[in-house]
């Protein structure tokens, strides 16, 4: 069994970069915000919410296990991306 | 229903031209008159935001104002830290002549609007003043800028606005 992983997924130019990002239930996963206004990540389901990140702010969620994987930013609602899980 | 600002734009570069001292078009403005319409801008599209808060009671309108509001400030607060550090101050200009004088004619109609026709007005004019603004910060500003500090704010800048007007054509959408 492969231990965790932390992933980093950066918010620059209104989008998340990586847009797509494949992950195993326990892996988590760190938002910064690297663009030069707040912004948030929060799952479509609203199962979870990075909460508003301002420039240079960053936050991590961990994810125990799988789930709808859309995500967007509630300030910019244009700007969407998902988490593809591996053992899903 | 409103003035276009491709309109505004075209009519004050056409009356400017005429004058024998400043024949100047958006691509000819330099750096520091750049700034000084972007920093017009900005604010014009915050008192727009403003005036959506104070008039109309839809959640809709009521997030994309704030988020005009919280994004162009932080723009803005950007910007000015930007000319502070190249010690240099913006320069008014015909442009932002044109854009403070066409704002205050759509303020004045958005005004007298209450609930839909409000509303509808307001996401219509968002999204054709992005349209707008956006296309004059591509084709005009951004291959024209010759300091690289500034023309980096004004990429990443673009990439927020066309955001905005992504979210601007959702909520005429949304509006219909």
């Amino acid at each position: 069994m492969t231990p965790p992983k932390t992933h980093v997924i950066e918010i620059k130019g209104a989008e998340f970069v990586p847009a797509t990002i494949t992950l195993s239930a326990g892996d988590s996963i760190t938002w910064i915000n690297r663009d030069i206004v707040p912004h948030t990540a929060t799952a479509t389901d609203e199962s979870w919410d990075t909460g508003i990140l301002q420039t240079g702010q960053q936050y991590t969620q961990r994810f125990e296990s799988v789930a709808s994987g859309d995500y967007f930013c509630r300030l910019h609602p244009g700007m969407r991306a998902r988490l593809q899980f591996a053992d899903g | 229903m409103f003035i276009k600002l491709q309109h505004l734009v075209l009519s004050a570069a056409i009356a400017f031209a005429g004058c024998a001292v400043a024949a100047k078009t958006p691509a000819e403005l330099n750096d520091l008159e750049i700034a000084h319409v972007a920093y017009v801008a900005d604010n014009i599209d915050i008192r727009y935001a403003h005036l959506a808060l104070a008039i109309s009671d839809n959640p809709a309108i009521h997030e994309f104002a704030n988020s005009m509001i919280r994004d162009h400030t932080a723009v803005n607060e950007q910007a000015l830290a930007l000319l502070a550090k190249l010690g240099a101050e913006p320069q008014d200009n015909f442009l932002s002549q044109s854009l403070e004088e066409g704002a205050a004619e759509i303020i004045d109609k958005l005004t007298a609007l209450r609930g839909d026709a409000f509303d509808k007005a307001y996401a219509e004019n968002e999204l054709a003043y992005h349209q707008a603004v956006n296309d004059l910060v591509a084709n005009a500003f951004i291959p024209n800028i010759e300091n690289a500090e500034v023309k980096a704010l004004f990429e990443a800048g673009l990439k927020i606005f066309e955001a905005h007007e992504e979210h601007a054509q959702m909520m005429v959408k949304g509006l219909k």
